[in-house]
């Protein structure tokens, strides 16, 4: 409990707390504007994304990625697998040490490790595997498997929504259900709780101990060399004053800018906007699959080939045609290895008539759809308005439920009928980089009930997802992608609504902000 | 006087016991799940389940509310679902800049909109008149996020004389505090200026209408006295209630201009809650924001004592 002394210490901690910083400590304080707030710390608990940012700025990874998303030893010296594939082995490089003055060890990982693999999707496929998780030594990891999981570490290197940060032992072995309450890393800044001030304010110092690899920074791996002594998050909730703040220089970094704002930031000499994740963002529109009329496969497949990108992209990239590109896929595009196999399906543009027949050849009998349309959700308002149109010139009977993001959450939960609360559609947006694979790939999985929300069930995506996690071998792994999006393109669990590539803006004076999932803060210097 | 106290404390147990149980139900049967909230969008069903019974969000409405009564009692707000941090240190950290935003928002309001109110009366029908009542339309009719668009726009963006957002405490200085909070509390008054401009101006011109007014006049009496000691201190009953009635309004339009000016105040941990489905820091910060509604009109009552004599309790 909080008693009356505490709380009059606290008021005026939150005074004085706030070092007043003198003018050559401004010019060491990077201040930025995340996209949203961070409303959970624990980067493990939540798939939030500005979670797994600030999880970049504490904690550190086993393995992180390169640009061709490929996984490269971070935390780790190198890894070995025995021949048959079911041993790994991790050496942890030298140096590591936690922001207590602890080392990193060989226990601390198993610890994170096995937390995560009970959080994340990813985690949860290789969890399933693990026969035991060992620390041989304070600098050796070694993780036996029943069978073979080639994808081990690309498992471990994830950049994306509940990344496998490692924490100290002592905060790992928490219930994986609920946050964490420290925020000790190993990671290149320290998180200043004393100075947290949740919905307004985050602080990180650079971590002194912290021993960058020798490789350059590329997307989440290689050296994070970091350039600022302090890095400020100020949560500015209107975009028009985040705007104005970054103009007046009062902010150095704006993650997100509202696209119908980037027009007066990039007309502004001292603002300059580059794209930070090339992947960007995948919009989509989820169906209901164990309510009518969406457990119709034949209907779903009407609606998919009546879908035009374009007109999804433009309305949310305020017509900024050089933020967004058409993905007739089920997984990113500009990914290796994805082909666009949807492109036969979504012909553009699309023919209304040949969809109309379609969906009266599929049987729909005039049932009410239930669109949850989340009006205060800036990316994915526009989905709905854009879909409630498609729908009623289709001829459909469809119900526009207008709600904030926070209610949507809840009512997605519903597997009712829609006349007891359920719903049909609704929709949302998820980084590129968090699906890259169809094991990541919550949105076409079809576990049915205990999956996503939408409840797809599909053995065959199953077995092929399984199949695609033992394959070994690279072809048969392309097949095997491939057969999964052709699987997806049929069932229709999810109506790819096109892959926006929002850009970030920052004072023209700053350098070296790098290409990645996520907003990173180190090889970021003033020039 | 001081029984008059005592009762009138003791009489806001009732309304803060009705507070508590009237949110805490509407809380209860609003839509949202914060352990949806924290799950976040990628999580499972089976995920967010598990989240909600850990959390113990999948308790019974009376147990949950008899819980949480028992704590308030105490003292104990609770802690954030988010944060996990106590509710009162989250309060705590967000007061000082709420309060400050608040006072220098009264303290404009009165020195502007009471003179204005006054001068109206004083000049009837006159473009003085007109020009304050003009105003005062203006003021009802435009919302404060446009006044504090506008305001931030001209003054720190055209003119770069203020900073557009955010805040800095009371310690690092006067100046730097007062230069953060100058354009949020013109903002925030403009429509407070209006309510309490009509208000001063029409009971200034009821009083005005009175014998003693006349007799002050004849008895070669200044207008200045005439105005502020004779007329305004009989006019001030009505004036201070409408301040304190203002208070509801001050607190709800804080709640916006906090948003645009980026201030980081009770009104935007108020909105964060109510987004996140924070309950906890819903609850703990709606029973306070009553205390200090019910509290605010305890110092009218008193303050009535000290403008009008007759007033006794």
């Amino acid at each position: 409990m909080f008693n009356r002394r505490q709380f009059i210490a606290a008021a005026g901690a939150a005074t004085l707390a706030r070092p007043a910083i003198a003018q050559g400590t401004a010019a060491r304080t990077l201040k930025f504007i995340p996209e949203t707030n961070l409303a959970i710390l624990d980067p493990i608990v939540t798939t939030a994304a500005v979670s797994t940012t600030h999880g970049y700025c504490v904690f550190d990874n086993l393995f992180a990625v390169d640009d061709q998303l490929r996984p490269q030893p971070q935390m780790a010296a190198g890894a070995t697998v025995s021949d048959d594939g079911k041993t790994y082995e991790i050496r942890l490089r030298d140096g590591l040490t936690f922001h207590d003055g602890e080392p990193v060890r060989a226990r601390d990982c198993v610890a994170s490790l096995k937390r995560w693999s009970m959080r994340d999707s990813f985690g949860q496929a290789l969890g399933a595997v693990v026969d035991d998780w060992q620390s041989v030594d304070d600098k050796t990891i070694r993780v036996r498997l029943k069978r073979p999981f080639p994808q081990f570490l690309r498992a471990l290197g994830k950049p994306h929504s509940s990344a496998a940060f490692i924490m100290p032992e002592r905060i790992a072995t928490s219930d994986p259900m609920a946050p964490v309450k420290e925020m000790v890393g190993s990671g290149p800044f320290r998180f200043v709780a004393n100075e947290f001030v949740p919905g307004s304010r985050m602080v990180y110092e650079k971590f002194e101990g912290y021993v960058p690899r020798q490789e350059p920074a590329n997307w989440t791996s290689g050296g994070k060399r970091v350039n600022f002594d302090r890095v400020e998050w100020h949560v500015i909730t209107d975009p028009a004053t985040a705007a104005g703040a970054l103009q007046r220089g009062e902010v150095d970094w704006w993650e997100r800018p509202l696209p119908d704002l980037m027009s007066t930031l990039t007309a502004n000499k001292e603002i300059a906007t580059s794209t930070l994740d090339p992947y960007g963002l995948i919009l989509g529109m989820r169906f209901n699959h164990l309510q009518a009329p969406f457990n119709n496969p034949a209907l779903r497949r009407a609606i998919l080939s009546a879908v035009t990108q374009d007109d999804y992209m433009q309305t949310v990239m305020a017509g900024d045609t050089g933020s967004f590109r058409t993905c007739q896929a089920m997984f990113p595009c500009g990914l290796p290895g994805v082909k666009e196999l949807g492109a036969e399906i979504m012909r553009q543009p699309p023919d209304l008539k040949a969809a109309k027949a379609a969906i009266a050849a599929s049987g729909y009998k005039g049932e009410k759809i239930v669109m949850l349309h989340a009006a205060d959700h800036p990316l994915i308002a526009p989905l709905g308005d854009i879909t409630a149109d498609l729908l009623k010139r289709l001829g459909l009977n469809v119900d526009v439920q207008t709600m904030d993001w926070g209610t949507v959450v809840q009512r997605r939960t519903s597997k009712e009928p829609v006349e007891r609360g359920g719903w049909s559609i609704f929709h949302t947006n998820w980084p590129g980089s968090s699906v890259t694979n169809p094991a990541e790939n919550l949105y076409i999985r079809g576990a049915g009930a205990s999956g996503w929300f939408g409840w797809h069930d599909s053995p065959e995506m199953e077995t092929l997802t399984a199949q695609w996690l033992a394959s070994t071998d690279e072809a048969q792994a392309q097949k095997l992608l491939d057969d999964v999006q052709r699987s997806a393109l049929t069932t229709v669990p999810v109506a790819p609504l096109g892959q926006i590539i929002p850009k970030t803006a920052y004072r023209r004076n700053l350098q070296g902000i790098l290409t990645a999932s996520s907003p990173l803060f180190w090889n970021v210097r003033r020039g | 006087m001081l029984s008059f106290i005592i009762r009138r404390i003791v009489a806001t147990i009732p309304v803060m016991a009705f507070v508590a149980l009237f949110v805490f139900s509407l809380l209860y049967i609003a839509p949202g799940d914060p352990a949806a909230v924290i799950a976040g969008d990628q999580a499972s069903p089976a995920e967010v389940e598990r989240i909600r019974q850990g959390l113990g969000l999948d308790r019974p409405y009376l147990i949950r509310f008899g819980e949480w009564a028992f704590r308030v009692v105490q003292g104990d707000l609770g802690t954030s679902i988010f944060t996990a941090r106590p509710v009162t240190l989250l309060i705590a950290q967000r007061i000082e800049p709420t309060l400050s935003l608040m006072v220098l928002t009264l303290l404009v309001t009165v020195l502007i909109a009471v003179p204005m109110g006054v001068l109206a009366a004083w000049n009837a029908g006159t473009w003085v008149d007109k020009f304050a009542m003009a105003f005062a339309v203006l003021g009802f009719s435009v919302p404060v996020f446009v006044v504090g668009y506008l305001l931030a726009y001209l003054f720190a963006l055209k003119l770069e004389w203020l900073p557009v957002q955010g805040y800095t405490p009371l310690a690092e200085g006067v100046w730097p505090w007062l230069r953060n909070l100058i354009l949020p509390a013109l903002a925030l008054g403009f429509v407070y200026i209006a309510l309490i401009a009509r208000i001063t101006r029409a009971t200034m011109l009821e009083v005005l209408q009175q014998d003693y007014i006349r007799t002050a006049r004849s008895k070669g009496v200044s207008h200045r006295n005439v105005l502020f000691l004779h007329a305004l201190k009989n006019a001030a009953v009505p004036v201070i209630t409408v301040i304190g009635v203002g208070i509801a309004l001050l607190i709800g339009g804080a709640v916006v201009t906090e948003s645009v000016f980026a201030i980081p105040g009770l009104g935007r941990l108020t909105v964060d809650a109510i987004l996140q489905r924070d309950y906890p820091v819903i609850q703990g910060v709606i029973l306070m924001f009553s205390f200090v509604y019910v509290l605010v009109n305890l110092l009218i009552d008193l303050a009535y004592t000290i403008v009008d004599p007759r007033i006794r309790y």
